[in-house]
């Protein structure tokens, strides 16, 4: 196994554990920030497997964009609550 | 191994976010969950496009690589990736939605009312 | 906990068919197919674009990009729709009289903010205007000036982002850009080279202009694609400040 084989799949691992730590986190403000995480993590994969384009796209998608979205949303659910 | 752990860490991701999907507690969570589960779909996409030894498909450089990443299947997942999040931003517009009229996001608290 | 054991069942006959679905794929790392050696070698030959994902999404199959640009609208119009609101507020000055905290930023904050968005802006427009060229594109490059805006929210205040974002503009852009694809698509067919076809001189591959009606193409999508983040930015903001006014409205009638 050459030595950037064994670097994707550590990238890979890597990026099933975000995605169980994401899924199983309990308290949903946490849940955002890991999102975030995972966004940078999956960008990560992009690179390593020779996909600039779409490393690009999920940097400021995945971990700008919908996390932004998320801790509005749930802003806004809080402060509604009596 | 290399030639099928990429796969089976994509069948992780979305056996897992599937899970989240069934047993979430409350409409953000599932939302959440969902877009994990995008996320595997768009982990599927750039492990069958990998080609050992292979450069971007970037013919820029002179003289351009030999070998070459696949560009299709990179071409299917950039536009899905960028309107995958207008259609979570619509998704979390309908849970906004759902809390203006119930007042509760509670999947237990919506099925109870359903049933009602 | 049964209801836990079910979930737990359902997902693992899921997982077990998708397992062995995956593992039925060719090996991890091997050649290219047909199509995609087709369109790498012929990219440059036909469309004199280097960027062969460029030439597939806005060239070879620009149909399909066509209504994926549609779904993002359609999903950012039902999100206008679905958040519609009854008063609206601009101000900080009734949120501090209502007795909401008013955030103070601090001077470090908005003068490395704002050197940060500047950059940022500059890297999304270059990775617009060579789409065709190298890694980037009207996607990309379209979702950063987006997201770049939101920061403007982040780092300053909520005026400004309104200042910097008005209404007016940004529907006007997300529906030019959606548009303007059609109407390129529409040219092309009026000038006798099919729906989407090129009717522009080609230019050299590897300069800035190549393309032809590619790189029209390109401009229009990142147009359509920032304008339409930023206006769902604005639709979420004013959801979540002008929440309490339209609270205290229904309470006041109802």
């Amino acid at each position: 196994m050459s030595p950037h084989d064994a670097f994707v799949g550590l990238t890979l691992l890597l990026a099933a554990g975000m995605a169980t730590a994401v899924v199983l986190t309990r308290r949903m403000r946490v849940q955002a920030i890991l999102m975030s995480v995972f966004g940078l993590v999956q960008t990560l994969v992009f690179v390593v497997l020779q996909a600039p384009d779409l490393a690009l796209a999920q940097l400021a998608v995945g971990s700008a964009a919908v996390p932004i979205l998320f801790v509005l949303v749930i802003n806004r659910l809080n402060a509604r609550k009596p | 191994m290399m030639a099928w752990l990429p796969f089976a860490i994509v069948g992780w991701i979305a056996a897992v976010a599937l899970y989240g999907i069934v047993a979430s507690r409350n409409l953000v969570n599932m939302v959440a969950c969902l877009t994990v589960l995008q996320s595997a779909t768009y982990l599927l996409f750039a492990s069958i496009g990998y080609v050992r030894d292979a450069a971007p498909p970037i013919l820029y450089a002179q003289p351009p690589p030999e070998r070459t990443v696949d560009p299709l299947v990179q071409a299917l997942c950039l536009t899905d990736i960028v309107v995958g999040a207008g259609v979570t931003a619509m998704l979390l517009a309908m849970v906004l939605q759902i809390h203006r009229r119930t007042d509760t996001i509670s999947t237990r608290a919506l099925r109870e009312r359903r049933r009602r | 906990m049964t209801r836990h054991l079910a979930c737990l069942g359902v997902v693992g006959a899921f997982g077990t068919v998708l397992l062995i679905a995956l593992l039925r794929l060719p090996a991890f790392g091997t050649a290219l197919g047909p199509l995609a050696q087709f369109y790498v070698a012929h990219a440059v030959l036909d469309l004199h674009v280097t960027n062969v994902i460029s030439a597939i999404s806005y060239g070879y199959r620009g149909f399909d990009t066509m209504l994926e640009e549609f779904i993002f609208f359609a999903s950012i119009t039902s999100v206008s729709i679905i958040l519609r609101n009854t008063l609206e507020t601009n101000d900080e000055d009734e949120a501090a009289a209502r007795g909401r905290p008013v955030v103070e930023r601090s001077d470090a904050i908005n003068l490395v903010g704002l050197i940060w968005i500047g950059l940022t802006v500059v890297l999304a427009l270059s990775l617009i205007v060579h789409g065709q060229l190298t890694a980037g594109g009207g996607f990309q490059g379209g979702a950063i000036l987006g997201t770049a805006l939101l920061t403007v929210f982040l780092v300053t205040s909520r005026k400004t982002f309104e200042r910097i974002s008005p209404d007016v503009l940004v529907k006007v852009a997300d529906s030019a850009g959606a548009g303007s694809f059609v109407v390129l698509g529409f040219i092309g067919a009026v000038a006798g080279v099919g729906f989407l076809g090129n009717f522009l001189p080609l230019g050299e591959a590897g300069s800035l202009l190549s393309g032809g009606v590619l790189w029209l193409i390109n401009l229009a999508v990142a147009i359509e694609v920032s304008a339409g983040y930023a206006l769902l930015f604005k639709e979420y903001l004013r959801e979540v400040f002008d929440a309490e006014s339209s609270d205290e409205a229904a309470s006041a009638e109802g």
